[in-house]
Parts: structure tokens; C-alpha cells; sequence
């Protein structure tokens, strides 16, 4: 029964079994306080996020580099382990060997800071992502606002990175991407107050229960598609992917902000990115798509909910949403040539901004109407 | 305005064009080999190294010694050693020195020989590590390879 439940429903298996089970222990049996209780089971938390974020980086590493491969005709990495699948660990170790360079002139401090600085932002998002009814690290009530303001971090480090490198390539590619950042944080937050606006909670595990009868994507009418693919797009440029990978175009900048970045402090901002794809995914699935919701799709005019899917698990209804949106991410990528700075800055400032405020009054008009959920 | 969408919607539509020419792409077979489990089966016309093949009917060589592809031969890879016979006046092919060093598998000695005793083989494997190897005596049992079945290649 608890076995079936952990499959089924791990949010609630976590809330019924687990956590009274810790409670018990360490406060019953070595009777710890509850704030020690609160603090460890924090800890432990943190440590699951650690080991669910390097599985998801190899898995993801290793399906860039399968995906890529397809595209191109080819069969991509196939010699380390079944398939390939153990190729990202082989890269990882050879990673760790690796001499760690710090460059001449680097400024020490802020070169060493700079790799943790892009992956904390990253980790501390994780916190918030609905895995699941009731599974994720915590359930804040303005988590789409800690999510905005906290992936706003981001371009710091990458600052950080291209001035500390004391190199003319690193320093180009960090303002490039101080500039790109900081014009591509408007319209995914313009996108993210329209959702909140249509489903009337900060919440993400709220945002997901308000799609139970119709995903937003279906339910905000025009203006769910206009959102999804605007979100989609500046996002895809926040976190610094092609089309957009202005910041480490290596036919310009060589590598950009990482030029000077080698062994464990290069594959952390390489881990970084990975994972900030991960959670531009989820969050375009959690918003969208009805993150662990079944498909729910009202047909206008009727009363008929269309339901599909019913019977597999939030959890990986929600991986299956997220990495379909990571596989279109990756397509893009395969598909599309890089974007100029200028044509970059265009996009954004002439055409997804103004786009997505004329989105947000049109949903707000909505709104006012009485056209939403009920 | 009106120009302004239709950039947008315009530039939207390419965008899938070119996706869809990419996920195409993505379910199409690979063209890539992974070379040395699988090979490529050679087209009948290709030019591999000269080879003498052994007639199924009799057994041996067809070589005449008439000498053609020694005269065709425009770099002098080819070289033949004959003996006397028992008789002490047939001719015996005792070595068909073939150097694969200056060879340039230009087919011109195959198109000479008027027996069909030598051809070019499927064989394209050819790199050593020692010049030494690329002299090769075509009618001793060592010499013909592509008598030898090919791995198993792609279809």
C-alpha cells in the first residue's frame, strides 16, 4: 500500500509517512527540539534537491548530446555504457583532473565566487517547483515572485565572471550578457503576472491546482498561446541559449564570459545552465500546461471538459511536460541561427515587450469582465 | 502596423519551416557509421588494390605472363619474376610483385589484362606500419584479401 502510494502519490506519501516517521525519530526518540527537527529535515531536503539536480544535469547533458546527434544524422555518444548514457560521468571525471586554472591578474576572490554565485540562484529556484500535488521543497504563497527575483541573480555572476577573468573576450561577454539578461527579465515577468493575474495566486502548487478543469493554455484563450510562446522565447535568451548565446559566441568571444574557466568551476556554470533550462521548462509547463495536472481541456462554449491521462503519475506527467519542453528548447537550438546583438535587442525592446503588455491589459480586461475560471 | 505583424507573423511561419525541415531531419536514418563494427559494402566499380583472383573452375591464376599490365602500368608498380617449366620451355609465373607504395589504383593494367586474371579488389584497408608490407606478391596464398568476405556491412 505505502509502496504503491510512493509511486502514485509521493507528495502525500511524503506528508503521511516520511515526515512523521522523522518527526517521531528525532524528536521522540533522540528528543531533539522541534526548530533542530525543522532545520535537519531542511538539510535533508536540500540534499535530495543536490542529487535530483546532478541526475537531471547528466540526463540532460546526455539527451542535448543524443538530440543534437539526431538532428545532425548522426548517432551521438554510444561507447560509454548501454547507449552512451554513461559518457556525461566519464566527461565529469575527466573534468574533475582537470588543472585548475586562475588566470594572472584575475581578481582571485570574485573568479572563485563567480561559478557558485550562477549555481545558487539556480538551486534556490528548485525550492519552489511543483513536482508534484503537495511535492515540492516548499510551497511559498509568492513563489512566481521569489522565482523572478531570484533567477534575477543570474546575471551577476556571469558579470562577475567576464570582469574578474581579466579578459577582454570574458569582459565583452559579460556585458553582452548583462545587457541580454537584463532586457530579456521583462517580458518573462510581464508573462508570469498575466498567469497570476488569470489564476489569482502566487503560489506555484496554487497555479497548478487552478488549471484542474482547463490548462491556461487552453483557458487564457489567445492570450495563453501569445504567453506560452513569449515566455518561451525570452526565456530561451535568459538563460543564454541559440539562438541567443550572444554571451559565448565562439566564433566572436571565443567562450565568452567562461573563456578563462576550467575543470570543476567550468562544468559549474555548465551545470547552471543545464539547470536553468530545467526550470524555464517547468515553469512554462507548471503556467501553461497544467504542470501535474492530467490533460484538461474545456471545449468553448460547452460545459464538456475534455480529460486525458488521468491515470499516470502528477510526477511524471509533470517530467514528461517538462522534457518536452526542454526537447523543443533543443530543437530550437539545432534549428536556428544565432541572432545578431542588435536584431537581439530589437526582439525584445520593439516586439516581445510591447506584445506582452498588450498581453497582460488583455488578460486584465478579461479579468474585469468576468471571463475567468470561476 | 500593418507591417509590424506581418514581420511578426511572417518571420513566425519561417520559423516553423525551418523546424520542420529540422524534425525531419531528426527522424530520418543516420548516415554516420560506427566504422569499425559496421562497414560500408564497396560499389561494384570501386578501386580498391589489385588483386588476383583464383578461378573457381581450376583452381589457379589466369596470368598468361603476356606481360600487358607490366607494360600498361604508367609507374612501374608491377614487376614480374617467371621460371621455366619442367619442360625447360613453358613459362611459370613465380612472382607477381605488386608495390602498393607507388601504385596509384589508376585501373589501367586491369583494363590491359586480356584473361581477366587480375582485378581491382573491394579492399580499401590499406595502411601499415611498415613500407615493407606495400610490396605484395599477388599469387602466393597470403595475397589475396578480397577473396575474404566482408563484415557484416549496412544495407
Amino acid at each position: 500500500m505505502a509502496i504503491t502510494q510512493l509511486i502514485t502519490h509521493p507528495g502525500e506519501f511524503a506528508a503521511t509517512v516520511i515526515a512523521p516517521f522523522l518527526h517521531g525519530i528525532l524528536t521522540g526518540n533522540l528528543g531533539l527540539s522541534e526548530t533542530t527537527y525543522h532545520v535537519i529535515t531542511a538539510f535533508l531536503m536540500a540534499n535530495v534537491m543536490a542529487i535530483f539536480v546532478s541526475l537531471s544535469a547528466f540526463w540532460m547533458i546526455y539527451m542535448e548530446r543524443k538530440v543534437c546527434a539526431r538532428f545532425q544524422n548522426r548517432v551521438g555518444p554510444n561507447r560509454v555504457g548501454p547507449k552512451g548514457l554513461l559518457q556525461t560521468i566519464a566527461d565529469a571525471v575527466k573534468l574533475l583532473q582537470k588543472e585548475d586554472l586562475i588566470p594572472r591578474g584575475a581578481d582571485r576572490a570574485v573568479f572563485i565566487l563567480a561559478p557558485f554565485v550562477a549555481f545558487a540562484p539556480v538551486y534556490m529556484v528548485l525550492a519552489v517547483i511543483p513536482f508534484d500535488k503537495g511535492l515540492s521543497v516548499t510551497d511559498l504563497n509568492l513563489g512566481m515572485l521569489y522565482i523572478t527575483a531570484v533567477s534575477g541573480m543570474g546575471v551577476l555572476s556571469i558579470v562577475m565572471a567576464g570582469w574578474s577573468s581579466n579578459n577582454k573576450y570574458s569582459l565583452l561577454g559579460g556585458l553582452r550578457s548583462a545587457a541580454q539578461l537584463v532586457s530579456y527579465e521583462l517580458s518573462p515577468a510581464l508573462v508570469v503576472l498575466s498567469v497570476v493575474l488569470f489564476t489569482g495566486t502566487l503560489s506555484t502548487q496554487g497555479i497548478v491546482e487552478a488549471q484542474a478543469n482547463n490548462w491556461n493554455l487552453f483557458a487564457m484563450g489567445p492570450m495563453g498561446l501569445v504567453g506560452l510562446m513569449i515566455y518561451l522565447t525570452a526565456s530561451t535568451a535568459e538563460i543564454n541559449r541559440a539562438p541567443f548565446d550572444m554571451p559565448e559566441a565562439e566564433s566572436e568571444l571565443t567562450a565568452g564570459f567562461s573563456t578563462e574557466y576550467s575543470g570543476m568551476r567550468f562544468s559549474f556554470f555548465y551545470l547552471a545552465e543545464f539547470i536553468n533550462m530545467f526550470i524555464i521548462s517547468a515553469l512554462l509547463a507548471t503556467m501553461f500546461l497544467g504542470g501535474w495536472q492530467p490533460l484538461a481541456m474545456k471545449i468553448p462554449y460547452t460545459e464538456t471538459v475534455l480529460h486525458f491521462g488521468g491515470f499516470i503519475p502528477g510526477w511524471l506527467l509533470f517530467m514528461l511536460k517538462t522534457y518536452a519542453v526542454i526537447f523543443v528548447i533543443m530543437w530550437f537550438r539545432w534549428t536556428f541561427p544565432r541572432v545578431r546583438v542588435d536584431q537581439l535587442m530589437k526582439l525584445e525592446w520593439k516586439i516581445l515587450l510591447p506584445i506582452s503588455f498588450v498581453n497582460l491589459i488583455c488578460v486584465a480586461v478579461f479579468m474585469a469582465l468576468n471571463w475567468g475560471p470561476k | 502596423m500593418f507591417s509590424y505583424f506581418k514581420a511578426i507573423f511572417s518571420a513566425i511561419f519561417s520559423l516553423l519551416g525551418g523546424m520542420a525541415i529540422t524534425i525531419r531531419e531528426f527522424f530520418s536514418p543516420d548516415v554516420t557509421l560506427q566504422y569499425p563494427d559496421q562497414r560500408w559494402r564497396m560499389h561494384q566499380r570501386f578501386r580498391g588494390r589489385v588483386d588476383m583472383p583464383l578461378d573457381p573452375a581450376s583452381g589457379a591464376h589466369k596470368c598468361t605472363l603476356c606481360m600487358m599490365c607490366v607494360r600498361a602500368c604508367p609507374n612501374a608498380s608491377l614487376e614480374i619474376v617467371q621460371t621455366k617449366g619442367a619442360d625447360g620451355k613453358s613459362r611459370i609465373l613465380d612472382k607477381y610483385i605488386y608495390k602498393l607504395s607507388t601504385c596509384t589504383l589508376c585501373e589501367l593494367c586491369v583494363e590491359a589484362c586480356n584473361f581477366d586474371a587480375i582485378r581491382m579488389s573491394q579492399e580499401y584497408e590499406m595502411s601499415t606500419y611498415d613500407r615493407q608490407n606495400l610490396t605484395l606478391i599477388l599469387n602466393e596464398p597470403s595475397a589475396p584479401l578480397a577473396t575474404t568476405a566482408l563484415p557484416a556491412s549496412r544495407s
